[in-house]
């Protein structure tokens, strides 16, 4: 019976439809790699959990060499290959691995999704789905995509194989046979990492396939074992009503697969745009030392992603975890939206040690939300002032070491309050204007600011103060202007001030501001006259 | 008497040349520096060179560095401005000090002013809390002669363009200077490290001056002449040493009153070029440093402190 090809869907022909995917066959491994780079080329396995007793969920290519097997215990992996790392699946690295293969995908195709889990043989898979309709347009060919595409999971620690075709079942199963072909490779050269399928080779493609990869559940499985169906053209070959009396319905799906005929609804842009970054401590850390080598991991990792997307950070959060229970979260704002490792690892470590935690941390989850980097403008008549992203940087710097309301821009507020003033956001940018020769060429008297103003004991005589102690100054009045008064809001009990200002030359040459508050009646220095 | 071979002593006898070389000197010997290893040799230092990359300057463009201005921050004060050879240099630190009120912080806002009157952006880190908005915007308003009709008269616009950085303790101030420094864009920093006059609590020593070690001067140095700001010290004594391009020192003369009824008219003070690389030093400035004529106004008549104000 010919075998029904699979071009005949509606717009396949035409090839309207074209889904990359990029599929990480053993993720937990690749999020652990991620996460400790230098464990690469090491027999490394990932456990389902702590103790002798947990099975290999996931095993590097030196290990299996070395004869692990996937589903084997601990202990007799142990004794198959000495020598081995071990480290137990993290869900937290995981997640962020996944969120990683979201962030490469989304750097080449707007529209993406990522794929559930899967169960069975493929528990520890991990895949995301591309739009590649059109690609061409942009690339030279599909095969140069999925190079593109696979390089840039590579580059951000992610080792997978990246297969083009006509639905998303196809491709999975294109990128499921090239992760199959490389774990019997002897040699890393052999291993086949791409795969683009045209509509017309489809066929041909799938036919020899084992029927494993289509992820049949246990039961249709055994079904088709009994019947001696072990490939897909074994499958298409017959026809689907007497599979389906003799299989059950379920076999429908199935074929429906083997044909690319499943129904999906078109790929979805993703409008989340929260990074995070995470990991598990063991054993927990009780300095911020180390904690700093933890933190520029997860930092260089959240960069990459954001880079990746041509995002900025615009508020780091961080969240850090007790050993003895409890959280300490922080939020971290960005004057300006950035990317760079550096700039984020110094706020982060400027934010921690303002304020160490208080208890040794066993997790440290690192978030952020993707907003879009602010472009600086020039101007024709003014010098060139600092880069925006370079000067919200230094500004959050700046805040962080002394206080961000310490630090702006003076301003004189419409208020007669002795030493009212206020201050506003530096943004850099005042009025513009064009340069003049002044007229008048001689400075004015400064008035250096007392704050608070400095108790002052005074020796009054005929009205007019004629000997001062102060921590600004102390000695005999020589000359002494005023007294000019200055009072405001009677009407506020709090707000209300009456201040009578001298301004005195002390023996010792200083020139104060002496004042006397009549609301706390006592003598007070405010300024210096330099 | 034959020629002596090269590297041999004037006047010392000759070695003859060995007719035959001996069996263990023909023997291979690794050789300490053969062609082999002068090329490693070179290839290392050719990768030496790449990493340092631009850090590596020839040492005539160092040394035309070190003396050419990068450009100047003049004070608005044609004269003092003449003797510093065009105002305070760019990419370098200067230190202006003096006693309390000999007028150094007046000279500073005059330097500020013209600065943001330019359209430039400065920095003022205040390690003392002593920067007086209302002062700075006079000094502002009285360098006025802009053009421009959003101009503000109190200058309280122009002041958009500085960076007022209140310090709490000298050791963060140092922080901010330099975090300050290290961004591209600031024409004029400056550093206020000038301590109230006797800030002392009674019975305790007076507060020492910001003990900045000379490395710390040199960072500060270094970074103001990477991105050609023109750092400026205030401080009671200079500071940093053979690290400051000049020293500028302000020496009070007298204050001037007027009256009756007395005002405070005028602060009288010269400035005194103590140090400068390039210009002949121990040069005086006479400068006379008016009180704002909006605040020339009589006192309130009558013994004020007579007149209880709450009971109004």
């Amino acid at each position: 019976m010919p075998i029904p090809s699979a071009t005949n869907k509606p717009g396949l022909a035409a090839g309207r439809v074209r889904v990359a995917c990029l599929l990480i066959p053993d993720l937990p491994l690749q999020a652990a790699l991620r996460a400790e780079p230098e464990l690469a080329g090491k027999p490394l396995v990932v456990t389902t959990g702590p103790g002798p007793r947990a099975e290999i969920l996931s095993a590097s290519r030196e290990a299996v060499q070395g004869g692990v097997q996937l589903g084997q215990g601990l202990t007799q992996a142990r004794a198959v290959r000495p020598g081995l790392e071990v480290r137990v699946a993290s869900p937290v690295l995981e997640r962020a691995a996944r969120a990683a293969m979201l962030d490469v995908a989304l750097s080449l195709s707007p529209r993406v999704e990522t794929v559930a889990r899967s169960g069975g043989l493929f528990t520890a898979e991990g895949a995301v789905f591309l739009d590649a309709a059109g690609i061409t347009a942009l690339h030279e060919s599909e095969s140069r995509f999925a190079s593109v595409l696979h390089a840039r999971a590579e580059r951000a620690g992610l080792r997978g194989f990246v297969a083009l075709a006509c639905s998303r079942g196809l491709a999975r199963l294109a990128a499921r046979q090239l992760a199959l072909s490389a774990r019997f490779a002897r040699h890393a050269h052999e291993i086949e990492t791409t795969r683009v399928l045209s509509p017309q080779k489809e066929l041909a493609f799938l036919a020899p396939l084992p029927i494993d990869l289509l992820d049949p559940d246990d039961e249709t499985a055994d079904a088709l074992s009994r019947f001696g169906i072990h490939r897909i053209q074994d499958l298409l070959s017959l026809s689907r009503r007497d599979l389906a009396a003799r299989v059950g319905p379920a076999i429908l799906e199935l074929v429906a697969r083997a044909r690319g005929e499943e129904i999906e609804p078109p790929l979805q842009a993703p409008r989340a745009l929260m990074l995070e970054e995470g990991i598990d401590l063991e054993p927990a850390l009780e300095n911020l030392e180390p904690l700093a080598f933890v933190l520029r991991g997860l930092v260089s990792r959240l960069s990459e992603r954001l880079a990746l997307r041509a995002l900025g950070c615009g508020e780091l959060r961080i969240s850090l975890r007790f050993e003895a229970g409890g959280r300490d979260e922080r939020r971290i704002a960005l004057a300006s939206p950035s990317q760079d490792e550096r700039v984020l690892l110094r706020l982060l470590r400027q934010a921690l040690e303002s304020r160490p935690p208080t208890s040794a941390i066993d997790g440290v989850m690192l978030s952020c939300e993707g907003v879009q980097l602010r472009r600086e403008q020039l101007d024709l008549f003014l010098p060139r002032g600092p880069d925006p992203n370079a000067l919200d940087q230094t500004l959050a710097e700046l805040g962080a070491i002394c206080g961000a309301e310490r630090v702006g821009s003076p301003a004189v507020v419409d208020d007669h309050r002795p030493d009212a003033f206020a201050m506003r956001p530096f943004s850099g940018r005042g009025v513009s204007e064009l340069t003049q020769t002044s007229a008048r060429s001689t400075p004015r008297l400064t008035l250096r600011a007392v704050r608070p103003p400095a108790r002052a004991e005074v020796r009054v005589e005929g009205g007019r103060p004629v000997f001062v102690r102060s921590a600004v100054s102390q000695g005999e009045v020589v000359r002494v202007a005023g007294p000019w008064r200055t009072t405001g809001h009677w009407w506020s009990e709090a707000g209300h001030f009456a201040v009578d200002h001298y301004d005195v030359q002390m023996n010792d040459g200083n020139v104060l501001r002496l004042c006397f508050d009549w609301k706390r009646n006592q003598w007070q220095v405010d300024g210096l006259y330099d | 008497m034959p020629p002596s071979s090269p590297g041999t002593r004037p006047g010392a006898p000759a070695r003859p040349f060995p007719e035959s070389i001996p069996e263990t000197a023909r023997s291979p010997q690794p050789a300490r520096s053969g062609p082999l290893e002068a090329r490693e040799g070179e290839g290392a230092l050719k990768a030496l060179l790449a990493d340092l990359g631009s850090q590596i300057r020839r040492g005539r463009g160092l040394a035309r560095e070190a003396t050419e201005p990068l450009g100047f921050c003049p004070t608005g004060i044609p004269l003092l401005d003449a003797r510093l050879g065009g105002g305070f240099p760019r990419g370098r630190l200067s230190e202006l000090c003096g006693a309390p009120s000999s007028g150094r912080t007046s000279l500073a806002m005059a330097l500020l002013a013209e600065t943001l009157a330019r359209g430039a952006l400065a920095a003022w880190i205040d390690s003392a809390d002593a920067f007086d908005p209302a002062s700075a915007a006079a000094s502002l308003a009285a360098r006025g002669g802009s053009l421009d009709e959003e101009w503000d008269e109190s200058g309280s616009d122009a002041l958009r363009r500085l960076l007022w950085v209140r310090a709490r303790t000298e050791k963060e101030a140092i922080r901010c200077c330099e975090r300050i420094l290290a961004t591209e864009g600031f024409e004029l920093t400056l550093f206020d490290l000038a301590p109230h006059a006797q800030t002392q609590a009674r019975g305790r020593a007076p507060r020492a001056p910001a003990a900045i070690p000379d490395a710390g001067w040199l960072r500060l140095a270094r970074l103001a002449a990477r991105h050609r700001s023109a750092l400026v010290v205030l401080s009671n004594t200079p500071q940093a040493g053979s690290r400051a391009e000049l020293v500028l020192e302000m020496r009070r003369a007298r204050a001037r009153f007027s009256g009756p009824p007395p005002l405070l008219d005028a602060l009288e003070t010269t400035a005194v070029l103590r140090r400068h690389r390039t210009r002949p030093t121990g040069q005086e400035v006479p400068l006379s440093l008016d009180v704002d004529p909006a605040l020339d106004t009589a006192p309130n008549p009558g013994p004020a402190l007579n007149a209880d104000p709450l009971r109004d």
